[in-house]
């Protein structure tokens, strides 16, 4: 059974969203068609004037004509503008709703999915349907009809005419199909390929100091190059496909016009036709034509419309996250709540869970540090309580209500998260401070003070003005680490959730941070996932992690009374000093056979 | 300002440079391209004329053998024309395979520009630039310029047609392709500010959209959807603003061209109608006289149509030149010999009026193991840089055996000497795609050596596809300890002479960064090892401590020297314990 292709359907729900165009559209069709129509009419009362009448009365019949013809160009002018304003609209709204779209999936969406497809689809593919003309419907079904009623009369005179008229097209349309069909799949290909250049060139410029360190300036530049030939030879085999079938809407404008003259002449030969009827048929000819030539244009611009409409569906058409699905409690707050695991367990790839059997309690305001050997899965733990990934079994609860009852988005506006590696603009430092909740200047300088963060601005050249570099390069790890602080306490979190967010900082600077926490923040529900071990110990509790499983738990002083794993961590941290003077002693001939640096200043 | 316009012009000239290179030798082609749209053009007008013919002399004669031949002819014209269109594709291939290796070329000038250009770079702008500036002006040249020859061509000799049927009416259609020429050259400018604005806008939706997608998770991880979507928004709005100025404009000079057009029609059937009433005119030549303009009056309005495309592609040109830098060759130079002393004496630094570096010497002895210490934005970092050669020092002297860094040859000093940065860069692909970059290694023991080396081993071993384990974009898809081991490894492999690392362990666990540092410093005996750190486990392991503070050196010596006296080194450690 024949089937509406999907994608047509879908272009054709986003082309209704302009009802109101539509039918202004419309309406322009039928003014300028009504006032085209007048204006022969006109023009045969003009030359009759002429020629018949002596010139009587052609002033007024002139000016009838300007202003039909005006009137005309004015409604086609008015169209074109409307319709290309309501498909620029259009375009804006589809890339909105793409970008929505696939910030509603899930977050490994983006781990798999290159960004020059991303930005390809969202950016550049939407606004391919710009080139579409919502005047193009109505003008075509406006020709199609005009060509219908030449064929009616055409078909009077002489059916046999008109039959071979309508052959000649039906068979005209076969190589059509072929190479629209040829047109399509190296359109697609070069559609492909170009989100894969700008995939390319994006990661090329995105680590472009590796490149510099690396000094593989050539091989990046000869990668780049083939990339560029294969794009050439793509687009040279669709320029190819294109022109051929370009070519197409020629042969009815020039077959018309010949079979007509050759029948009508052999009719006339034969004595069955005058000139005047042959004059008034060649006449209805660019009637005919017409619409043949818009199915052309229509057809190419929706076979490309096409391709790209594919991609821009599989994003819309993604499946939203668990925590992102309709009818969730939006919760506005989570402060003072208690955090409490129940049996969870998270499924790894290979039969090993990365969580087993979690339960515990955090009360509200407590400050907990999770320790253990990496792999133990401590970063799992923390993205459950985000909803960035589901448990495969048990529940976890905020305040009493399963986290799987709430919207993701709203809970994760409520939790300060922050990484190893926080995410920075290419922006100012004030943007990217605030882009987590508003602030004014008394509060940023309250929290980089707070955090030890202020010799930041004076390093800057324009203090909080000045622009951090891409993804804050301009700074080192450990000021993009306060820094990151200070974004998210300037949000006001109610649950703060730690993953190694100190890893970059000295001893002094993290001390400091976990001071200005306990003094500014203590009422606020702290995880704090750490491999700094003096970090740990300043915690009211810690978790001690191995295998997916809590192995320990308790107070520094408690977790070092008993021997564990936690004891046998901290001893080796503390160990470290007197092993490395030891090892110094050990390697001491070593060093000397070394080549001995000279340091002077 | 000045110093702006330079290297802008500088750019023209490789431009310039570029197309008379290239477009010289094919010479040919293009006049092949322009005889076939002029002849394309002549075809394209015979069956107006065999029509013509057909009514006036072929039918009263009655001649069947004759009309056979005439409507073939009307037939084969113009797809003959049309077909042609196939040849012009084959001879301008050159041109795609131009812009082609045109693109490549800027790549490779932008990749060769400084650390501080690029980062004041949008990466969004520099993608709109290269690919799709270049596509728009790709397209122009490569079909809409020959097009345009055959519009001109086809408009000239319908012109020329015109005045000979009837001068005086000829010279209104003249009169009307001046009067669009005129409009034209109001309004022209005004499209040209107009596309170069909409381009600007383009360029920021980009950048903004790829911003969103590279920051996707940690939109998502802090709920921020609403926020980043509005900035999106903002940025529609923002080119929605421009553009519709454009498009308004665009619409007006349409509008205004075809109520000209209609005006001079009507004109022409007043004033042929009094040449007529006059008698200096048949009725039956003004009809065909006005049928030959209405088959000539379409070439003019498509004309307008590539005038204005043309115009709308200028910014693009402008936005291109901009970013065409002439590609230097690669500096060759000496090769220092064996036993490599790195020398650096009295180097000072400025970035952007602040002094990052004063004053800094140091003599680093092959094999050794030097670490650089002290507080964040105490310049630790700028050394490092400028020991790479990415940055040039404002005075002082940075070598190799006394040979200064700009006379070293300049592969043989990028595959000598090595960072590990603090920014973990890692591109999508396998593992072994990401430690394989910028190495022709194919041994894989050597590899695995490198992997054992950065305490990969263990990991990669447990993964079901081992090497082969696709990283995800931008090496999302593993941790951060795992992207700064596999960045580790990259770097091993290379075997350099002289490595620097650049808290280049921050991420990794106490136990496992002991493990690799011991590993490191005992298997990498030959090679100079420089740790800038704040962690004074890698200090412990050193031969030498530089102590830095606000871009200057403070103190030097070994662990023991340092901690015996009060001070900066003696402060952290006592921190750490």
């Amino acid at each position: 059974m024949f089937k509406i292709p999907e994608w047509i359907v879908f272009f054709a729900t986003q082309l209704s969203r302009s009802k109101a165009a539509f039918l202004v559209i419309s309406l322009l069709t039928i003014a300028a068609v009504m006032s085209g129509a007048a204006a022969p009419l006109l023009i045969g009362r003009l030359i009759d004037g002429i020629s018949l009448h002596g010139g009587e009365g052609i002033l007024l019949l002139s000016l009838l004509l300007l202003g039909a013809l005006l009137l005309t160009e004015l409604c086609f002018s008015y169209r074109a503008y409307i319709s290309a304003k309501a498909m620029l609209r259009l375009s804006y709204s589809l890339t909105e709703e793409t970008l929505a779209s696939v910030l509603r999936t899930s977050s490994a969406f983006f781990s798999k999915t290159p960004r020059g497809e991303l930005l390809q689809r969202c950016t550049q593919d939407t606004r391919v349907i710009q080139q579409f003309g919502l005047s193009a419907l109505p003008g075509f079904i406006q020709e199609l009809l005009l060509a219908v009623v030449a064929l009616v009369i055409i078909f009077r005179w002489n059916w046999q005419l008109a039959a071979i008229l309508i052959a000649a097209y039906i068979v005209l349309f076969i190589p059509v199909h072929i190479y629209g069909q040829k047109r399509g799949i190296a359109r697609k290909q070069l559609v492909a390929h170009d989100a894969h250049l700008r995939q390319s060139l994006l990661e090329k410029l995105d680590t472009v100091k590796q490149t510099k360190i690396y000094g593989t300036e050539q091989q990046e530049s000869e990668s780049f190059r083939a990339e560029q030939q294969k794009w050439s030879d793509l687009k040279y085999q669709e320029g190819l496909v294109e022109s051929m079938y370009r070519t197409f809407p020629r042969i009815p404008d020039s077959l018309a016009p010949a079979l007509i003259f050759l029948f009508a002449g052999w009719q006339m030969i034969i004595g069955e036709a005058s000139i005047g009827q042959l004059v008034t048929i060649i006449a209805y000819i660019p009637a005919l034509n017409a619409p043949v030539r818009s199915f052309f244009e229509l057809y190419v611009s929706l076979a490309d419309i096409k391709v790209r409409i594919h991609g821009i569906m599989e994003y819309l058409q993604l499946p939203n996250e668990p925590g992102r699905q309709a009818g969730l409690k939006q919760l506005d707050s989570c402060r003072e709540q208690s955090i409490s695991f129940k049996k969870v367990h998270v499924a790894g790839d290979r039969g090993t869970d990365l969580l087993h059997n979690l339960s515990f309690t955090i009360s509200p305001g407590e400050h907990v540090a999770i320790v253990g050997p990496s792999g133990a899965g401590k970063s799992t733990l923390l993205k459950l309580i985000l909803r960035l990934q589901e448990p495969t079994s048990g529940t976890i609860e905020i305040g009493g209500t399963p986290l799987h009852e709430l919207d993701a988005s709203f809970l994760r506006a409520r939790i300060g998260y922050m990484m190893q590696e926080g995410v920075w603009f290419r922006d100012t430092l004030y943007r990217n401070l605030t882009y987590l909740a508003r602030a004014d200047r008394i509060a940023l300088d309250a929290w980089m003070r707070a955090f030890g963060a202020e010799d930041i601005l004076t390093q800057l050249p324009d203090g909080y003005d000045s622009v951090i570099g891409q993804n804050g390069d301009s700074l080192s790890g450990g000021q993009r680490q306060l820094i990151g602080f200070v974004r998210t306490m300037l949000k006001q979190p109610d649950i703060l959730l730690l993953d190694e967010a100190t890893s970059s900082l000295d001893q002094k600077s993290e001390t400091n941070v976990y001071q200005a926490l306990h003094t500014y923040a203590s009422g606020i529900t702290r995880i704090n996932v750490t491999h700094r071990l003096r970090g740990a110990a300043l915690a009211d509790r810690i978790l001690v992690m191995n295998h997916g499983e809590i192995v320990q738990q308790g107070t520094h002083d408690e977790l070092l009374a008993v021997p564990g794993l936690y004891a046998n961590l901290w001893q080796q941290e503390m160990d470290e000093a007197t092993r490395g003077a030891e090892s110094m002693m050990r390697e001491g001939g070593a060093i000397h056979e070394r080549e001995l640096i000279t340091g002077f200043k | 300002m000045n110093e702006n316009l330079s290297p802008a012009l500088n750019n023209r000239k490789v431009i310039m440079n570029y197309v008379r290179a290239n477009l010289a030798p094919r010479r040919g082609n293009l006049y092949l391209i322009i005889m076939k749209n002029i002849l394309g053009s002549l075809l394209f007008m015979i069956p107006p004329f065999l029509s013509k013919y057909v009514l006036e002399s072929v039918l009263p004669q009655q001649n069947w053998n004759l009309l056979l031949i005439v409507t073939i002819g009307m037939v084969a014209a113009p797809i003959t024309g049309s077909m042609m269109i196939i040849l012009e594709n084959v001879w301008g291939r050159f041109l795609i395979r131009l812009s082609a290796s045109g693109r490549a070329d800027m790549y490779n000038g932008i990749q060769h520009q400084s650390m501080d250009w690029l980062r004041n770079r949008r990466i969004g702008d520099l993608l709109t630039r290269v690919l799709d500036d270049t596509r728009l002006i790709t397209d122009m040249v490569n079909g809409h310029l020959g097009f345009m020859i055959f519009h001109i061509v086809t408009i000239i000799s319908g012109s020329v047609i015109l005045l000979v049927l009837k001068p005086a009416l000829g010279a209104i259609v003249l009169l009307l392709w001046a009067l669009q020429a005129v409009l034209m050259s109001i309004l022209g400018p005004k499209v040209k500010r107009q596309a170069a604005e909409t381009a600007k806008q383009n360029s920021q939706v980009s950048d903004t959209v790829r911003e969103l997608v590279t920051s996707a998770s940690f939109i998502k991880a802090t709920g921020q959807e609403k926020i980043a979507l509005g900035h999106v928004k903002d940025c529609l709005n923002q080119e929605w603003e421009h553009t519709r100025k454009s498009m308004r404009t665009t619409h007006l000079i349409r509008m205004v061209s075809s109520l000209l057009n209609a005006a001079v029609l009507v004109l022409m059937y007043a004033a042929g109608g009094w040449f007529v009433l006059g008698e200096q005119m048949t009725i039956g030549s003004l009809v065909a006289f006005i049928a030959v303009y209405n088959w000539l009056r379409p070439f003019g309005v498509s004309f307008i149509e590539m005038v204005l495309d043309v115009i709308r592609a200028v910014p693009a040109v402008n936005r291109i030149t901009d970013i065409c830098f002439p590609i230097e060759p690669k500096r060759s130079g000496f090769i220092p010999e064996e036993a490599l002393t790195l020398e650096v004496n009295q180097v000072s630094f400025h970035y952007e009026d602040r002094l990052v570096l004063r004053d800094v010497t140091l003599r680093i002895a092959q094999g050794s193991i030097l670490s650089i210490v002290g507080h964040r934005g105490s310049g630790k970092s700028t050394l490092a840089e400028l020991l790479l050669g990415l940055r040039d020092p404002d005075s002082g002297y940075i070598g190799l055996n006394s040979i200064p860094l700009n006379q070293i040859d300049a592969s043989w000093y990028r595959s000598s000497v090595l960072a590990i940065t603090q920014d973990i860069m890692l591109r999508s692909g396998t593992i072994l795609d990401n430690i394989l970059y910028g190495s022709k290694e194919h041994d894989l023991e050597k590899i695995w050596e490198a992997i054992r080396l950065a305490e990969l081993e263990e990991w990669i071993t447990a993964l079901p596809k081992g090497l082969y384990t696709s990283v995800g974009e931008r090496a999302w898809q593993i941790s951060g300890g795992e992207r700064q081991r596999i960045s580790i490894a990259r770097a091993l492999l290379r075997r350099p002479a002289i490595l620097i690392l650049d808290e280049a362990t921050s991420s990794l666990d106490q136990r496992t960064e002991r493990r690799l540092l011991d590993r490191i410093i005992q298997q990498l005996k030959g090679t100079t090892l420089i740790f800038i750190t704040h962690r004074l486990d890698v200090a412990l392991r050193s031969d030498h401590i530089l102590v830095m503070d606000n871009g200057q050196i403070t103190a030097q010596g070994t662990h023991e020297e340092l901690v015996s006296h009060p001070g900066l080194y003696a402060e952290l450690w006592s921190e750490q314990r």
